[in-house]
């Protein structure tokens, strides 16, 4: 027991580096172990939210910035690279770039205005009214989005087995994300984003660019977002407003997001696992499941208010500060 | 350390929890094996995916019991019949809260997990065109569409007959619709029923494929019966929008000849008919669909009155089979709330079914798509037979657009004359 404390203690980074590399060659293999491709679909589902919550979670999380719109620069994404691949013919796998860099200009046209507000309030209702704006001209372009109706017929990334080489696609997709999220949390960038959340006063009087870094991180958010959001169209090969760019999706990432634990690395992710897969194994329930996901997320909000992960994390390093703490203390 | 391995923990339970299923089946075992259960008797599975919730909801709901009354009348009876043995019927409705990508998401399940061998894919047309996209992918299933109008489903199946061969949607089109408006307009018009001197139409439709569509098909068919339109106004609201005050000042402004309003929810066209009469109109209105929803006219009033509405396809009140079948449902369902799509789903389960005997398979690859695409199935309301776009045929011969008229509280059938019992009354 003491051993493992001073492990946990003092070896967190080769714990956690064990740990990413027995997660990824897990979810690597489970293709091979699960044969019904519905599994797959929701594991991959389980991967999207993940990137994307990840990526909200860098802004919200460690910057401290509530954006409310975050949907829209998913469905941008989507739209953009759909439209450019349906319309002009262009491959995905190039579409998908484009969609994500106009994501990230439509996060920089969000972020520059709206960023340099120092009230959470202000920021909160500007990003929502810019994600509502988005979703009103998706609706209202019927000519060139198909608005409600849905815009389908989009080009697929691969042939064949569509659903295996998309799982293992998104798998990429998410390591590149949480190896970015892993890079930034752990650079000076990411110092400066927690400075700023817990006081953005303190942090400017030392000489950080307060609006410069939001700026940065939002755009670096809304691109990831975007690329995901690109991959989502090309996967789904179906599109509508409400569906990529609905304030529904903004709950569902918050959710995902505070039940797994704000402003940890893992917490998003565990938090888009845990709610993606649990509304899917619910379905049997019909009905009721809306109300037991509702309720799965109040209690959770309640009782493990640092998220699932941030509460977990505090109770295994709490008891292993408390067991050395107690070991020296028996031996002094 | 712990967190990580919940998310693939997570992830594991996902992908090895679930129902009854054994690891190791492929899709084509699983079709093998659809019509045997566990005790050994003969079943065969359908699916359905349909709005349960949300806007759509009522839809849905009422293609679920059509659907359900159906299966519980045929399992009573014996089952489906295939190769000479009878196989019980077993159905699975999923909800895909009217949202096309959760469509995909639900047929894909009802497939994989569930190992149905027909897949009805939704009442709604963004729904089941979002689900058209995945049928090739799974060639053994069949997919059917419950009251789908859009266009689209056309042009799509007929630029590749082959990749959509096991996809069918026995319904009208969207055009079918509009050429109805069309020559009723012309000839009411003609019969100086309804004054079209003006020739001004304005729209009010739900943003939905259907929705759009119609007003396109309108504004083509006014072209060819009436010599042209002049369209002042066409607007376009959310589907389960009640709130048509704005809508209805702008077109007192504007003036048109004739109103002609789209919707699938009850509460939107009772919401609109009420706030018409609140407001005061001098155009004639023609609605689409919602008037044959039950309640429509209790919950309107006076206000409906000389109300002309399309279509007419199943009269419950003064045709006795179709009030039989109103019987069937009420008993079983006591609050339904009666619809054309409780019809359209009964009828849906009961064509599977005689494709199914006639195929000798439920394989659509193997013969149940060329076996249902052939058929012509004479019914209560209607013959259906499809046509080469895997639609079905719209026409007096065929599946019938009839249009009614409140008079007195009641639905008439004024239009067209072969099927007409009531002459059309001028609108208050």
């Amino acid at each position: 027991m003491d051993r493992l404390s001073r492990i946990i203690l003092y070896h967190r980074k080769q714990i956690a580096l064990a740990s990413s590399i027995l997660s990824v060659a897990i979810l690597a293999a489970l293709p091979f172990m699960v044969t019904k491709i519905y599994y797959i679909h929701v594991l991959i589902l389980c991967m999207i939210y993940s990137c994307i919550t990840s990526a909200w979670n860098l802004i919200a999380g460690y910057a401290g910035v509530f954006s409310f719109g975050f949907q829209a620069l998913f469905g941008t994404g989507a739209y953009v690279s759909a439209l450019l691949s349906i319309h002009l013919g262009w491959s995905p796998w190039i579409t998908m770039w484009i969609g994500a860099l106009a994501s990230m200009c439509i996060g920089a046209l969000v972020a520059v205005p709206s960023l340099k507000l120092k009230q959470l309030p202000y920021i909160c209702i500007a990003t929502l009214c810019m994600g509502e704006i988005i979703r009103l001209i998706a609706s209202n372009f019927p000519q060139i989005t198909r608005g409600e109706s849905g815009l389908s017929q989009i080009p697929k990334l691969f042939d064949g087995n569509i659903k295996v080489k998309s799982y293992y696609l998104m798998l990429l997709i998410l390591i590149l994300t949480m190896a970015l999220v892993i890079k930034i949390v752990g650079s000076p960038m990411g110092i400066s984003l927690k400075a700023m959340r817990d006081s953005q006063e303190a942090s400017e009087s030392l000489g950080i660019d307060i609006s410069g870094t939001k700026i940065r991180i939002y755009m670096i958010g809304a691109f990831i977002a975007g690329f995901v959001g690109a991959f989502y169209a090309h996967y789904m090969n179906i599109l509508t407003p409400t569906s990529v760019l609905g304030t529904a999706l903004m709950t569902q990432y918050v959710a995902m997001s505070l039940i797994g634990g704000m402003g940890t690395i893992v917490g998003p992710v565990l938090g888009s696992f845990t709610i993606t897969a649990s509304l899917e194994l619910l379905r049997k329930l019909e009905d009721q499941r809306l109300i037991i996901y509702a309720l799965l997320i109040i209690v959770t909000i309640i009782f493990l208010r640092n998220g699932i992960w941030g509460t977990l994390k505090d109770v295994v390093i709490s008891s292993a500060e408390k067991n050395i703490r107690n070991k020296k203390q028996g031996s002094l | 350390m712990i967190g990580i391995l919940s998310c693939t923990g997570c992830a594991g339970s996902v992908a090895t929890t679930g129902g009854d299923e054994t690891t190791g089946e492929t899709r084509q075992e699983t079709t093998a094996a659809a019509a045997e259960n566990d005790t050994g008797d003969h079943v065969i599975r359908l699916g359905a995916v349909l709005p349960l919730s949300g806007a759509s909801a009522e839809s849905g709901i009422a293609c679920q019991q059509g659907l359900e009354l159906a299966v519980e009348e045929l399992n009573k009876n014996g089952g489906m019949t295939m190769n000479g043995e009878r196989y019980q019927v077993q159905l699975y409705c999923e909800d895909d809260t009217g949202s096309p990508d959760q469509s995909v998401s639900v047929a894909t399940k009802l497939i994989e997990m569930d190992g149905v061998s027909v897949v009805f894919s939704s009442c709604l047309s963004s729904c089941a065109l979002a689900i058209m996209d995945i049928c090739d992918q799974y060639p053994d299933v069949l997919f059917t569409t419950i009251e789908c109008t859009s266009d689209n489903f056309s042009t799509i199946i007929a630029e590749n007959t082959q990749r959509y061969f096991n996809f069918y949607k026995p319904y009208y089109n969207s055009a079918d619709y509009g050429a109805a408006f069309g020559e009723l307009v012309a000839d009411l018009s003609g019969q100086g029923v309804i004054d079209f001197s003006d020739k001004t139409v304005a729209y009010i439709v739900e943003d939905t494929d259907a929705g759009r569509s119609c007003v396109a098909a309108c504004e083509e068919a006014l072209e060819k019966f009436c010599g042209g339109s002049t369209t002042v106004a066409t607007e376009v609201i959310t589907q389960g929008a009640t709130d048509f005050y704005s809508q209805i000042n702008k077109f007192k402004a504007l003036d048109p000849d004739v109103v002609m309003t789209f919707f699938v929810p009850l509460n939107s066209g009772v919401a609109y008919i009420k706030q018409v009469e609140e407001i005061g109109a001098d155009w004639v209105d023609v609605a689409f669909v919602y008037p044959l929803k039950a309640g429509f006219v209790e919950q309107t009033g006076d206000a409906c009155e000389g109300l002309f509405w399309l279509p007419m396809q199943v009269d419950f009140w003064n045709d006795p089979e179709c009030a039989a079948f109103a019987d069937k449902v009420y008993e079983k369902f006591p609050n339904a709330g009666l619809n054309a799509m409780h019809l359209s789903s009964y009828l849906g389960v009961y064509m599977v079914g005689e494709a199914i005997e006639k195929a000798g398979t439920v394989s659509a690859k193997d013969g149940l798509a060329e076996s249902y695409g052939a058929m012509d199935y004479q019914t209560i309301n209607g013959r259906y037979v499809f046509k080469e776009d895997h639609t079905a045929i719209a026409s007096p011969e065929y599946l019938v657009i009839s249009a009614a008229q409140v008079q007195d509280g009641s639905y008439k059938v004024v239009w067209p004359d072969n099927f007409a019992y009531a002459e059309a009354v001028p609108q208050k």
